[in-house]
């Protein structure tokens, strides 16, 4: 039965393609409503540009009452690149999966934190690559199961679990925003989505929220095993909060440290 | 044995039957199931291997260079923006001469976006130095990819292979496959033994600076191996053959050709398709056929010429388009056909793009049109004008 009262859905949200095409417990929903949310309240829904990339973060193409460009693979990145650069006045928001931004698009968020391109970048991050069926992502954790990795990711062939904000603000320029999220703390993870709408807009600088979300249908979890590993596995390895580029550090307290979590 | 598999599935069985020692792969739909049941098969230890989970195809491809170098059996599957995204690599490990085989779910290429089955992505790559061989059943991937490592592995070519399935129509549809026995794989496929590979006693360059006196020399060595393996490919379906019962036709695989007045030209799981549709047309008294390419590269122009040239319409069937001109294989055939005495009549179709399914009525209606053209008419249908 419908609730008495449905929750507030933002105007940005185009109707027609509702209800989405995320599977049942998908962490994607929440990530949207949050950027759709945040747009809305800074009041910038008339100059934004919402991109997506490769994976189940394309899904996402109708999202929105908003322009929408699509490429594959991390190019996201480097596309709104040459968007921003022609026309600055309009607010760019890359959505990316961990797939896309961390393996096989990490040349382009290496080169784009390089450069401090005004962009907003959102990683949802849900340890596997989903839309391909559940394989092992640079983000699934140590003896993680996943299709490639059938008795769980082993460290010593595989490598740790790849840490996104802590990589991008160990290169990132001062004044970049580099923060991480998880859907199950929405009130921050829409906090740090508007600052990091403000750092384009108003700073001019990269800024880079990573998601943690879920992946129920991947990760073969109900919804108790789903938030569990979300809040207690996936927390724990990947620690919310806001990153301080290490270039700034640098500046502030002279030579090299390592990145600081404020 | 017998297993009820779909075509991915039945690569992965070649692969692990291949005693393939290096398997580096980036998931892409419709090929991923693929690299799961391989990576499955070496977790389990069925197959003794090394799996390298790399960040893209580009570096997938990179790692397969690598690994085949050192003379190891390597294999590597993609589809679509993958296959777009080895582009690069693809020229480096033809031009230097080291015998990978790769799988290729045919799927169509963005934009727009879709993950349906046509033929643009490996088209598209048919001027790499990439032999190309398109399969028509699970059955066929499988025995074409254990195929494949004896034609690259030749000494005579030292060429890779892309293994070509429709996407979904083959890879994901299950049918019954004969699974050969591991010993009657290791009789026909005996492990490779490299003539040139890395080794620190005897230096090699691979990938050498080639200047304009020497570069045209290394193209034209390419182009040698390629007319040569035209041989190879049906004699190794030959050996196949005794060793297993199986054949599928080594370059081409004419279907009541013989005394045809129309034939369709095809490639790919449709050839099925078309031989029903054939077979009916010929209880009506209409003399048509089909001839299913299985090699796009080399392009057996000698056999193409010798199976069309009693027939009066050639019709061709493009699962895929080279924009500003007609369907690739369409210019291909015409080609091959030039010179002869009376040349049939080529028309070609544009159909299935993006997974367009390819009903028989479609196939129905391109024999019938092509009965009513006159003789020497040669013109250009649009993409699905038959609906």
């Amino acid at each position: 039965m419908l609730p008495a009262r449905l929750p507030q859905m933002p105007e940005v949200w185009r109707l027609e393609s509702k209800p989405h095409k995320f599977c049942p417990g998908c962490g994607h929903g929440i990530v949207l409503k949050c950027l759709g949310e945040a747009v809305e309240e800074l009041g910038l829904v008339d100059r934004t540009v919402f991109a997506c990339d490769i994976g189940c973060s394309l899904l996402a193409w109708d999202f929105f009452n908003l322009d929408t460009v699509q490429t594959h693979h991390g190019r996201t990145l480097p596309v709104l690149a040459g968007l921003k650069r022609v026309r600055p006045e309009l607010v760019v928001v890359a959505y990316m999966g961990d797939g896309g931004a961390y393996a096989i698009g990490a040349q382009h968020l290496v080169a784009s934190a390089g450069r401090d391109d005004p962009v907003t970048v959102i990683v949802v991050n849900n340890t596997v690559y989903a839309m391909t069926g559940g394989q092992m992502a640079p983000t699934t954790l140590p003896e993680e199961k996943t299709e490639t990795t059938p008795y769980g990711r082993r460290v010593e062939e595989n490598g740790p679990s790849l840490r996104g904000p802590e990589l991008v603000a160990s290169i990132a320029s001062p004044g970049a925003y580099v923060a991480r999220g998880s859907v199950a703390r929405v009130r921050q993870l829409k906090g740090f989505i508007k600052k990091g709408l403000r750092a384009q807009v108003e700073g001019g600088h990269l800024a880079f929220i990573e998601a943690l979300s879920t992946c129920p249908t991947n990760w073969r979890t109900n919804a108790r095993e789903t938030w569990r590993f979300l809040e207690e596995k996936m927390h724990k390895h990947f620690p919310l909060g806001e990153y301080a580029p290490a270039q700034a550090v640098r500046e502030e307290g002279g030579g090299a440290q390592p990145p600081r979590k404020s | 044995m017998r297993e009820y598999i779909n075509g991915n599935e039945a690569v992965a069985r070649a692969v692990r039957l291949a005693r393939v020692d290096v398997v580096a792969a980036y998931p892409i739909t419709p090929q991923s199931p693929v690299v799961e049941e391989i990576a499955a098969q070496i977790a389990s230890g069925e197959l003794d291997a090394e799996y390298i989970r790399v960040e893209s195809e580009h570096a997938a491809l990179a790692a397969c260079y690598g690994a085949a170098v050192t003379g190891m059996r390597v294999f590597t599957a993609t589809s679509s923006q993958g296959l777009a995204y080895m582009f690069e690599m693809l020229h480096y490990v033809s031009g230097s001469r080291v015998p990978v085989v790769m799988a290729v779910a045919n799927r169509g290429l963005a934009a727009p976006w879709t993950i349906w089955a046509d033929h643009q992505d490996s088209i598209v790559c048919r001027d790499t130095g990439w032999i190309q061989l398109y399969v028509e059943t699970a059955q066929e991937a499988l025995d074409t990819c254990l195929q494949a490592y004896r034609i690259a592995e030749h000494p005579e070519v030292l060429t890779p292979v892309m293994v070509c399935l429709d996407g979904y129509v083959l890879s994901h549809t299950e049918e019954v496959v004969e699974i050969p026995a591991q010993e009657a794989v290791d009789t026909f496929l005996p492990p490779y033994k490299p003539q040139r590979v890395v080794e620190p006693e005897r230096p090699l360059v691979f990938g050498v600076g080639a200047g304009p006196d020497l570069y045209p020399a290394f193209k034209q060595a390419q182009q040698e191996a390629m007319d040569r393996a035209r041989e190879v490919i049906c004699r190794v379906d030959e050996e196949f053959y005794r060793i297993f019962g199986r054949r599928h036709g080594g370059l081409v695989d004419p279907y009541r050709c013989r005394d045809a007045e129309i034939v369709l030209v095809t490639l790919g799981a449709t050839t099925g398709t078309a031989r029903e549709v054939a077979d009916r047309l010929r209880q009506e008294g209409i003399k048509v056929g089909v001839l299913r390419l299985r090699a796009l590269r080399p392009f057996p122009a000698e056999e193409v010429r010798r199976a069309l040239a009693g027939c009066r319409v050639v019709a061709v069937l493009d699962r895929n388009c080279s924009f500003g001109y007609e369907g690739a294989v369409c210019t291909e055939v015409k080609a091959a056909l030039l010179g002869l005495k009376e040349p049939p009549a080529v028309v070609g179709f544009i159909l299935g793009l993006g997974g367009q399914d390819i009903r028989q009525a479609d196939i129905e209606d391109i024999f019938r049109r092509c009965l009513a053209a006159g003789s020497g008419a040669v013109h250009q249908v649009a993409a699905a004008q038959s609906r």
